[in-house]
């Protein structure tokens, strides 16, 4: 009678199949869903865990992690994180000058929500208005004063034109805000010379922000609301 | 058998844990399932949650029912708020835990449904973040890998220098 072959009691079954195929055996033994979590954690967020987690950070902080890879860049280009900032500070005080900068460089006349509101030229103090009924030149025949009427409405037609090329800008610079906040973030940092000290100041902001009350903050309108 | 206002809750390993039925209901996944259930005796499978997480999230369930915090979380959700230093003490040692736990947690918390857990723990990545000075420093704490094209690359270095040599 044949018997069957049987093994050692203490043959090991691992160590045996380690030696014919140690590779095989090495990935059977490792949980591989544990290690692809160690290796990039944030790959098996979901996005709205992601936007949890960068909501709260800086401007500063955010730009730095839009540098890291695609993923993040993707999520900290989210309009959501960057609303209330432009909402809010850049009403304070401290980024009065910042914003007339961009009010003068856009022309913007008007405030966006996130800009202070300064007087808005008004016909009166504009240079160019010739006013309608009060003219200088009482003493010039008809032609002269048809001229001017034309000159005026030719005038008056520009102005428009100018405010209408003003509104454009503004929508789309609105537009552009919205679209790509954290470029337009870093372009405003870019135009200032001393970068980091604008990062602190916006860092410091945030952190200063959350103590201020509202009534301070109906100061700040109030001062621009003239 | 469990006892009387207690409920059982079953890991994805098959770990089992008694919970007080209230603590349990901390998570809004579980408090609608209860409400679902109406055998008391039935053990809840926790089926993406592993044992070492889920005593984890039950710890901070029991603790926070037992001291709950003054602050009330409805205060104040308007108000613009990127703090992250004001994490209780009892939450920053919490989530003083390795890496990958702190992640599970997330997941944990999220796919549970307890709010103020996931947002402790996102603050403590936030600042786990707010430490680097680099996006370099970023990547090598969390083990990420750089994906951007080599001109995608260079259109950031030449852009955000600032950002990208050291504070």
């Amino acid at each position: 009678m044949l018997k069957k072959p049987q093994l050692h009691a203490d043959f090991d079954h691992q160590k045996f199949e380690k030696f014919l195929n140690p590779d095989k055996t090495r990935y059977n033994n490792l949980d591989l869903s544990r290690e692809t979590k160690v290796e990039d954690p944030f790959q098996d967020l979901p996005d709205e865990i992601l936007l949890n987690i960068f909501s709260h950070l800086s401007p500063y902080h955010l730009a730095m992690c839009s540098f890291v890879n695609l993923q993040f860049n993707d999520i900290s280009q989210d309009w959501l994180l960057w609303k209330d900032f432009f909402e809010s500070n850049l009403n304070l005080l401290d980024f009065e000058d910042l914003a007339s900068h961009y009010q003068n460089k856009y022309k913007i006349t008007k405030p966006l929500g996130f800009f202070p509101e300064k007087e808005t030229q008004n016909h009166l103090t504009n240079p160019n208005y010739i006013p309608n009924g009060n003219n200088n030149n009482t003493n010039t025949n008809n032609n002269n004063t048809n001229n001017n009427t034309n000159n005026i409405n030719n005038k008056i037609s520009q102005v428009s034109k100018e405010k209408e090329k003003e509104k454009e800008k503004e929508k789309q610079l609105k537009k552009r805000l919205t679209e790509e906040p954290l470029k337009f973030f870093i372009e405003q940092v870019h135009k200032y010379q001393n970068v980091k000290l604008i990062y602190e100041r916006s860092d410091a902001l945030i952190k200063r922000r959350t103590k201020i009350n509202n009534f301070s903050r109906k100061m700040d309108i109030s001062k621009y609301h003239i | 058998m469990t006892e009387l206002g207690k409920i059982k809750l079953v890991s994805s390993d098959s770990q089992e844990f008694e919970v007080d039925r209230e603590v349990a209901a901390m998570s809004q996944t579980i408090k609608n399932l209860l409400e679902a259930i109406e055998d008391e005796n039935t053990a809840i499978p926790i089926e993406n949650v592993k044992g070492e997480i889920l005593e984890r999230v039950i710890h901070y369930c029991e603790h926070h029912y037992n001291h709950p915090s003054p602050k009330n979380l409805t205060e104040n959700e308007n108000e613009y708020e990127r703090r992250t230093d004001d994490i209780e003490p009892w939450d920053q040692t919490f989530c003083n835990v390795e890496q990958p736990i702190l992640f599970e947690l997330i997941l944990a918390a999220n796919y549970l449904d307890i709010k103020p857990l996931l947002d402790v723990c996102c603050k403590t990545v936030a600042n786990l973040i707010k430490e680097c000075r680099s996006p370099e420093e970023i990547r090598k704490r969390f083990k990420i890998k750089n994906d951007f094209t080599k001109e995608e690359e260079e259109e950031i270095r030449k852009e955000n220098a600032w950002c990208l040599d050291e504070k």
